[in-house]
């Protein structure tokens, strides 16, 4: 027998009232948390998504939706373009790099990405089995899609058109697995890569002429024939600039010189990034109220019982009970409600995050990985709780034992 | 030996009202009865004798302690070391249990749980059966049982009763009174009854009379 226990047990001697105090705060540090998660994962994935590509640049259409479908995999692309639209991007000054993307097809739901080996380097992707593809229809898998599909080197399969897991096979041309990457975090995990030629050929795009010259592009490693430049396509180019100045020049330039379109991942993500804001001021702004208002109930629910309770407490001080039992018992009972509902919402919050992200992402931080402002928000639950309980807890500090004695 | 010692003894709830009690003594492990109709004090007296309000002008002394001249915090000692009271009402705490009601008097007044004595006195009062039930879910009679184990849980050198048959039937009544003496008996405590119950009055040979006043 304690003071916390002998707290412990007059919160559960008012079930309602406490269950409401705790599912209210619950209720309002999930919102909040899940928010400042929210915002936190999301900046997290840009930056780490988008390091090394300064611009990328696809068909027309919605610059957004370039960023979400070429750096994110989460989209579909606006459209493809033309080989040869692209190449003079390959040599251009402002340009360090670039990393051509060729997208629409995937495996079971899994997005295929005809592409260079260079595009692992741009994250960093080691492998943990087997050998970048050298050939067409050779296959290296993220760590992730190989886990979950259960590939391993020298299966094989067959790709679907479309990004939806119900598109239309290409059965005719099998890949094989060639290699496995290690586990980066980053959207590569979720992906199978082939070379830009698998892609042509599944689609049967393949070099049906002679070939009259052959083309090297040194940036991308690969010589493509005219008839290759003139009937293929891709997606998408990923941009690394040489200078700052690429920053100034390129966008304008492929804008308005032709039927392309130059897409920031830095300025979209903070585009987004403020659409999302005010929503989420909106969402945080009502975490708070919800907050207060579990302060407020916490209050009333303490005042109550204090009303109720007013003897026992005149009993206890008759017992020998200093005026300080009496008042930690109550700030106890106000801080144990609170601790209850603030865990609570933090464990829920991280939960729904955990959760959320597998969904959508195919992966998840870590369970205890927290975001800037949470500890803020747990100190200000706790000071709301103490804030709550103080005024009660004076109120029984104060108890005059004789008087309350002589009037029961 | 003296257990009370008052002199001059008056209290004053503001300029108009102030009560004044009889210079009175009392012989440790003695019994006695506070006897006067109401408004006569007869609480009020109990409430200074246990510490519970401190005298405007006077000399109270229990057990040797100069209860006049002590602070709150040492009052709250004295309570919780030497004093054990018993209401009209049982007022327990309602969140809890038979058992956990005595463990918390332990708790309260400082001292360890003591399993053995707490056993005893449940058995004495016949609180086995109901000793791990909610008190919200015993009746009166055995919520007043409980009441008085908890005032002597903390084995107190002076026993108050503060009405304590005023709600009870004549035979809880006798069972009550019966019930302080052996408890008080079982710890050397002196014991006190401040009652307007006619009752009670053959139980006890000393006895104080208090009168209405204005």
């Amino acid at each position: 027998m304690n003071i916390f226990y002998l707290s412990f047990k007059n919160i559960l001697s008012r079930p309602l009232s406490s269950l409401l105090s705790w599912l209210l705060l619950s209720f309002g540090v999930c919102v909040v948390v899940l928010l400042l998660l929210l915002s936190d994962r999301f900046k997290d994935e840009v930056t780490r998504n988008s390091v090394g590509v300064d611009l990328v640049i696809g068909a027309k259409g919605s610059p957004l939706q370039i960023i979400l479908s070429s750096i994110f995999h989460i989209d579909f692309p606006t459209g493809n373009i033309e080989i040869s639209d692209i190449i003079p991007y390959t040599r251009n000054r402002y340009i360090e790099g670039t990393v051509p993307l060729s997208l629409g097809d995937s495996y079971n739901g899994y997005r295929i990405v005809g592409t260079i080996e260079k595009y692992g380097e741009l994250y960093d992707a080691e492998l943990s089995e087997g050998g970048w593809f050298d050939t067409p229809l050779e296959a290296v898998v993220g760590n992730q899609t190989a886990d979950e599909l259960g590939l391993k080197i020298g299966d094989r399969f067959s790709s679907q058109h479309g990004l939806e897991e119900e598109g239309d096979d290409h059965g005719d041309h099998r890949f094989v697995v060639t290699g496995i990457l290690k586990p980066t975090g980053l959207a590569i995990d979720r992906l199978i890569l082939v070379n830009l030629q698998s892609v042509w050929m599944v689609h049967d795009h393949e070099d049906h002429g002679e070939p009259d010259s052959l083309i090297s592009i040194p940036d991308w490693g690969i010589e493509l024939s005219n008839h290759q430049i003139e009937e293929n396509q891709i997606t998408s180019l990923l941009v690394k600039f040489r200078s700052p100045m690429g920053a100034v020049m390129l966008p304008n330039q492929v804008n308005q010189t032709s039927n392309l379109q130059a897409a920031s991942p830095a300025f979209e993500a903070s585009r987004l990034f403020s659409i999302l804001e005010n929503v989420m001021k909106v969402l945080n702004f009502l975490g708070l109220i919800i907050i207060a208002i579990s302060g407020v109930s916490v209050f009333i629910s303490l005042l109550n019982s204090l009303k109720d309770r007013k003897y026992e407490i005149a009993i206890l001080r008759s017992m020998g009970a200093s005026r300080r039992f009496v008042l930690s018992g109550i700030l106890f009972e106000g801080l144990i409600i609170t601790g209850i509902g603030v865990v609570t919402g933090f464990v829920l919050g991280h939960s729904i995050i955990l959760v959320l992200f597998k969904q959508l992402l195919g992966r998840s931080p870590g369970f205890t990985s927290f975001a800037p402002g949470e500890g803020l928000l747990f100190i200000a639950c706790v000071a709301i709780g103490i804030f709550a309980s103080v005024i009660p807890a004076v109120i029984a500090y104060k108890t005059d034992i004789s008087k309350t004695l002589a009037q029961g | 030996m003296t257990a009370i010692r008052i002199n001059s003894l008056q209290l004053s709830f503001n300029a108009r009202t102030r009560l004044s009690f009889p210079n009175w003594t009392l012989e440790k492990t003695g019994e006695a009865l506070i006897l006067g109709p109401s408004g006569s004090g007869k609480t009020t007296l109990l409430h200074l004798l246990s510490g519970l309000v401190s005298p405007t002008a006077g000399q109270i002394e229990v057990n040797g302690c100069k209860l006049h001249e002590m602070s709150g915090t040492e009052l709250d000692r004295f309570r919780k070391e030497q004093v054990g009271i018993v209401f009209q009402q049982p007022h327990l705490i309602k969140s809890l249990s038979v058992i956990e009601n005595l463990q918390l008097a332990r708790h309260i007044g400082g001292q360890e749980p003591d399993n053995q004595w707490i056993g005893e006195i449940i058995e004495q009062l016949d609180l086995g059966e109901i000793k791990d039930r909610n008190v919200k879910k015993i009746s009166q009679g055995q919520a007043q049982r409980v009441a008085i184990a908890r005032s002597i849980m903390n084995r107190p050198t002076i026993l108050f009763g503060d009405e304590p048959t005023a709600s009870l039937d004549d035979e809880n009544c006798e069972k009550v009174i019966s019930l302080l003496k052996q408890e008080a008996r079982l710890c050397g405590a002196t014991l006190i009854i401040a009652t307007h119950d006619q009752r009670v009055k053959r139980e006890f040979a000393h006895q104080l009379l208090l009168k209405r006043q204005q």
